[in-house]
């Protein structure tokens, strides 16, 4: 049902256009000149359609919501067309079973949609990344996302019941609703992170949870970062995490302490303790502190127990409550920050955020590692105003914990900022890299970590990757040039 | 060009000085603790705690055992550091008491000390030359009025023994180890982690030397890898993203026990370090010992220099604990020492060489000579130092700094109203032709005799450690010139080179190149050469020549390192004839000794030199290196292992300090041995 060369409808257009563009910047998808054919109407892909595609000397690709590696550029030696599917319409829920506590939707749809729906009949799926607004089902699990409240659902390979991918060589799926099987190496984890590269997810069974009776924010202060990730740690030792909890280090607070509208950090801690007895009783250094924030989520008894499991875990370290709304407002606060991007680049401000997964002990020397060489790289290049470089831990594991980087930079003034920022991130990325952390807890390897995934998974590794690409997509019909190096 | 600016001489008064304004600057990252918060932090480090279980086998009195032995351990080796006051203390005592009344001056570069304010938030690891006991003493007082941190420094457990000065330089960052722990794990951690954990957390910069030991000939040493990779294994494993090192040159005029150091290398037994002797010695050496300067090198980062050889799989995969001893793989191995390297090279570019040791290595090839010819001949030599990048510290005229020069080497030299002999060299020097087994048996030399001649040679000792100062510099132009005089002044190139290779592989303890860069030192060398004039090429670059004009500079280079040549000749000859059974090093040494004092006693040596038991052993070590001598680990004991070879080095020596043949003389070789 899809049509070469014909206009989407006018009112749709633009939106469509939008959504479609990778959110990283360089992206140079409008300037290539290269015939584009968008496929807006319904599609029902199928592996006798994407043979016709090979015929026609087209690369297909599907289209994404957000992209933090680069993943919709197009490969820069690409010949054939390229054609990208945009799913968006392929929002359905086709069905849901309060029985077994599952639900199948079609890929395309976004993550708030979906929530939503489901919350209608009184479900969660629990998979909850900060870009659920624009992040689809499919990416999901073309990425291996991770969602904030893992602590309590789950990461998607956790939620993953069933998925059809629709290859150039048959179709992809498990003939099983199954919990776990042992049939081999599981057939998901090909899917799960392919990144687009042997072909199209098209539907996927999730599990779903029965929409929590209560969900309540919290959060901590603490003297400084070191105490903060050690409380983490004891959490995580512990096992008593809530859906989610994150610390943030001292400059995000007063980086979302100085976006606040009306009233201070200081004047909000008025349900549990008073700014004076934070500061000055207490001796907390302003420059010094960080904060935790907190979402609990279940039952009233589980989460009353969970407090106070936490609170008390967070004493022995030095922490104190800082009340409900710091909490809530630190997790509007991520959401934000995604938007303030692109507000910034009107201020000369350029930024990026990386993420990276560690083991316990190198977290603390990682987060300093990358704050030192970023800058000593900016005094290398001369920078007029010093980068900013901040650090969360966002989610924390049996061995390890994920941190999140935001790397901030005044660009006014330079020369070649883009060759500049692009050097320093580089930097940035390297030191993650020697301080023992992972290319990517969840945003994947796309065009941009490609460099460094022979390395991750050893030469071997690379080439069952390739193996697996050759044998499902021997044209590479599905030619994103994404994941293997 | 460097500038270098008066220090901690000013008219100060003591007390003004102690109680200037204190105050260096904290790094953001430390966390400021006390001794035994450092020491416990230690203990509870898991690279310690994964030794001491390995160690204890999980056996609980064991593993206490061995938690009081670290304790006791990290007790003995901790500096102590908190106190202002000790600090205050420490600079007025050294500032008065050595600075002030044993030097004329002290010199800095302020330019280099001032890299120092710039890494605040960066570990520091400050690398000076080491010469004298003097070294730490007076780099720690100098961050003082500069108000940076007095480094953590490390030295050996001799100095903790002494009552006073022991606690002074615990109290002012001195830690002390142990001189060897080669294979005991447990002390590797302690030591390991100690260090690391003093420079992860920002608290103080660390220093060490990198040569490990005292330099007793004034030749740069060898670099020592332990610490040394303790400290990159560090930044390897990213405990931090980079550490600053701070080569540092202290160069002496004189040095305080330059007289100790000689009678050590002769051999005789080295006076157990006490307060009471320290005392005592300054007593009798109050007098003026010139001049200090303190060059600081070009601060080098870790990163920039090894950060591409860094297997980041290799770390990332596993604990950064898993080893008592540092864990790296090859090849970061062999860049942390090639790094070490190039480390002694910049000290050696910082390097600040003064009168005394141009007079000295003039003096020790010609003996008598009056003091026009001296100067003519140290102003040249000063040309020829300068082209090879020296820096050299000079009066207004040559003739007051041959007289600076030759004031410091009074006890050497004797200075007629015109002419200047050193007292003990005759001038036979190079025409020795023949080394025949001595006369006498060793027994037969008196204690009188040989102490006589150990005095005399004691005197020619400190020309030579003045004059290897300067010897790095000419190292490679020397043994160019060996090889064109022992072949009539025209050489291959190609044979010059692999006879610089065969006399590099046997002198090779004593100069601090890596083999690896030996063939292009060689190439640089022979540049220069030629630019010089001093070499003419063949049209085709094949041949070597001296012209005539420059066969005395030639002479003059080839001189530096003969005697060094006949000492390893000597041990050859010795070896051949003497070694029948298992024997350790230090016999052979003191047996090789007591061979060159009767030739020396017969007149039949004149090379003093030959004498230090230091180069003996030197040889010796070589020998075991090129597989000539068979080293018997456990016992300590060497025996001959390649006759043939031997032989072939000891005729090939032979050649080149003009001694022929050895004659043999089996009765003798039985007497001896009786």
């Amino acid at each position: 049902e899809w049509r070469r060369g014909e206009d989407p409808p006018p009112d749709t257009r633009r939106d469509k256009y939008q959504r479609g563009r990778d959110r990283s910047y360089d992206s140079d998808d409008y300037s290539r000149g290269r015939e584009r054919l968008d496929c807006i109407y319904k599609l029902d892909p199928s592996p006798l359609v994407f043979q016709t595609v090979h015929n026609d000397a087209m690369s297909v690709r599907s289209k994404g919501g957000t992209s933090v590696s680069g993943v919709l550029e197009c490969p820069k030696d690409e010949k054939r067309m390229i054609v990208s599917i945009d799913m968006t319409d392929m929002n359905k829920i086709l069905w849901v079973d309060e029985e077994n506590l599952t639900m199948c939707a079609e890929a395309g749809i976004i993550g708030e949609d979906l929530e939503r729906k489901l919350a209608a009949k009184g479900y969660c799926t629990g998979h909850d990344p900060d870009s659920r607004e624009v992040s689809s089902l499919g990416g999901w699990i073309a990425t291996r996302a991770s969602g904030m409240k893992k602590n309590v659902y789950g990461n998607i390979e956790d939620l993953l019941v069933g998925v059809k991918l629709v290859t150039p060589r048959g179709v992809i799926e498990r003939s099983c609703q199954v919990p776990r099987i042992s049939a081999g190496p599981d057939i998901h984890h090909f899917v799960l992170g392919s990144e687009g590269t042997l072909g199209i997810i098209t539907e996927a069974v999730l599990k779903i949870r029965p929409l929590p009776e209560l969900k309540k924010f919290g959060s901590l202060v603490f003297p400084d970062f070191e105490s903060g990730v050690s409380c983490m740690r004891e959490v995580a030792r512990q096992r008593c995490a809530p859906a989610s909890i994150r610390l943030v280090d001292n400059r995000q607070f007063r980086f979302g302490h100085a976006l606040k509208p009306e009233q201070s950090f200081f004047a909000s801690l008025k349900d549990s303790v008073k700014a004076f007895y934070v500061t000055k009783f207490k001796g907390f250094d302003p420059e010094k502190l960080c904060v935790a924030t907190l979402l609990f989520e279940g039952s009233r008894e589980v989460v009353e127990s969970q407090e106070r499991r936490v609170y008390n875990i967070a004493a022995k370290f030095g922490g104190l409550p800082a009340g409900e709304e710091n909490g809530e407002r630190g997790y509007m606060l991520t959401f934000a920050i995604a938007y303030m991007r692109d507000l910034g680049m009107e201020y000369g401000v350029v930024a990026e955020s990386f993420e990276t997964s560690l083991p316990w002990d190198r977290v603390l020397d990682a987060c300093r590692n990358v704050k030192d060489r970023v800058q000593r790289e900016s005094q290398r290049y001369r920078l007029h105003h010093d980068p900013v470089v901040s650090c969360r831990v966002t989610q924390t594991y049996d061995a390890g914990a994920c941190i999140y980087f935001y790397l901030i930079l005044n660009y006014r003034g330079l020369s070649d900022p883009v060759h500049t920022f692009d050097e320093i991130e580089r930097a940035a990325r390297e030191e993650v890299l020697s301080s023992g952390g992972s290319i990517s807890h969840h945003h994947g390897v796309g065009k941009i970590r490609k460099r460094w995934l022979r390395e991750t998974v050893s030469e071997a590794g690379v080439e069952m990757l390739r193996a697996i690409k050759q044998q499902t997509d021997p044209q590479n019909i599905f030619g994103c040039g994404n994941l293997i190096p | 060009r460097m500038s270098y600016t008066a220090h901690l001489s000013s008219d100060q008064s003591g007390i003004c000085f102690g109680i200037r304004s204190y105050n260096p600057s904290v790094s953001r990252y430390c966390k400021p603790r006390s001794r035994s918060e450092l020491i416990q932090a230690v203990l509870a480090s898991p690279r310690v705690r994964h030794v001491i279980q390995k160690l204890s086998d999980d056996d609980e009195t064991k593993k206490r055992h061995l938690d009081v032995q670290s304790f006791r351990i990290l007790d003995d080796m901790a500096h102590n550091f908190y106190s202002i006051h000790r600090i205050r203390w420490f600079a007025v005592f050294v500032r008065q008491l050595i600075v002030k009344t044993l030097f004329e001056r002290t010199l800095v570069n302020e330019g280099g000390l001032e890299q120092l304010f710039s890494t605040v938030d960066a570990p520091v690891v400050i690398l000076p030359t080491h010469r004298s006991y003097a070294d730490f003493l007076i780099l720690s007082l100098l961050m003082y009025p500069y108000n940076l941190h007095l480094p953590a420094v490390c030295t050996g457990e001799d100095f903790k023994a002494m009552s006073f000065f022991g606690s002074l330089l615990r109290n002012c960052g001195g830690f002390f180890i142990r001189r060897s722990f080669g294979s005991d794990p447990l002390y590797w951690s302690l030591f390991t982690e100690y260090v690391q954990s003093i420079l992860s957390n920002h608290e103080l910069p660390v220093e060490f030397f990198i040569e490990g030991t005292r330099s007793r000939t004034g030749k740069s040493l060898h670099p020592k890898m332990g610490l040394f990779s303790a400290v990159c294994e560090m930044y390897v494993k990213r405990r931090v993203s980079d550490i600053y090192i701070l080569p540092v040159s202290i160069c002496y005029e004189t040095r305080l026990e330059e007289s100790l150091l000689v009678w050590e290398l002769l051999g005789v037994s080295k006076p157990k370090e006490s307060t009471r002797g320290l005392w005592k010695a300054r007593k009798v050496l109050q007098e003026n010992f010139g001049r200090i300067h303190m060059t600081f090198g070009k601060m080098m980062s870790l990163h920039a220099e090894i950060g591409h050889s860094v297997d980041r799989q290799h770390h990332s995969s596993r604990p950064r604990f898993v080893s008592g001893k540092c864990d790296l793989v090859h090849c970061e191995e062999s860049a942390i020492q090639q790094l070490a390297y190039r480390i002694v090279s910049e000290q050696q570019k910082g390097w600040i060489l003064c009168p005394s040791s141009l007079v000295a290595a003039v003096l020790l090839q010609q003996n008598n000579i009056d003091k026009d010819d001296l100067t003519e001949k140290v102003a040249s030599l000063k040309e020829l130092l300068e082209r090879r990048g020296a820096k050299i510290m000079w009066e207004d005229t040559n003739r007051s700094s041959v007289d600076r020069g030759l004031y410091f080497l009074r006890d050497s030299v004797a200075v007629d109203s015109n002419s200047i002999s050193t007292s003990s060299l005759s001038q036979l020097r190079a025409e020795l032709s023949e080394v025949p087994w001595p006369s006498h048996c060793a027994d037969c030399l008196t204690d009188e005799e040989r102490m006589a001649t150990l005095v005399d040679a004691s005197r020619v000792m400190t020309l030579v450690c003045q004059q290897n100062q300067l010897i790095h510099l000419v190292t490679f132009d020397s043994l160019i010139a060996i090889g064109l005089c022992t072949h009539g002044y025209l050489q291959s190139r190609y044979g010059l080179l692999v006879l610089c290779q065969m006399l590099l592989s046997i002198l090779s303890q004593e100069i601090a190149i890596k083999r690896e860069k030996w063939k292009q030192c060689f190439e640089n060398s022979m540049l220069q050469l030629e630019a010089e004039g001093v070499v003419v090429m063949s049209d085709d670059h094949s041949m070597v020549e001296v012209p005539s004009s420059s066969v005395d500079t030639v002479k003059f280079l080839s001189g530096v390192l003969i005697p060094s040549l006949m000492s390893a000749f000597l041990v050859c000859t010795w070896l051949l004839d003497c070694l029948t059974s298992e024997m350790m090093v230090s016999s052979i040494a003191s047996a090789v000794q007591n061979y060159n004092l009767l030739l020396i006693k017969e007149g039949l040596l004149t090379f003093y030199e030959t004498l230090s038991k230091e180069s003996i052993k030197s040889v010796v070590i070589s020998m075991i290196n090129l597989k000539v001598l068979s080293q018997n680990k456990d016992a300590k004991t060497v025996t001959l292992f390649n006759r043939q070879k031997l032989e072939s080095l000891h005729q090939s020596l032979g050649l080149i300090t003009s001694c022929r043949c050895v004659e043999r003389h089996p009765a003798k070789r039985q007497q001896s041995k009786l």
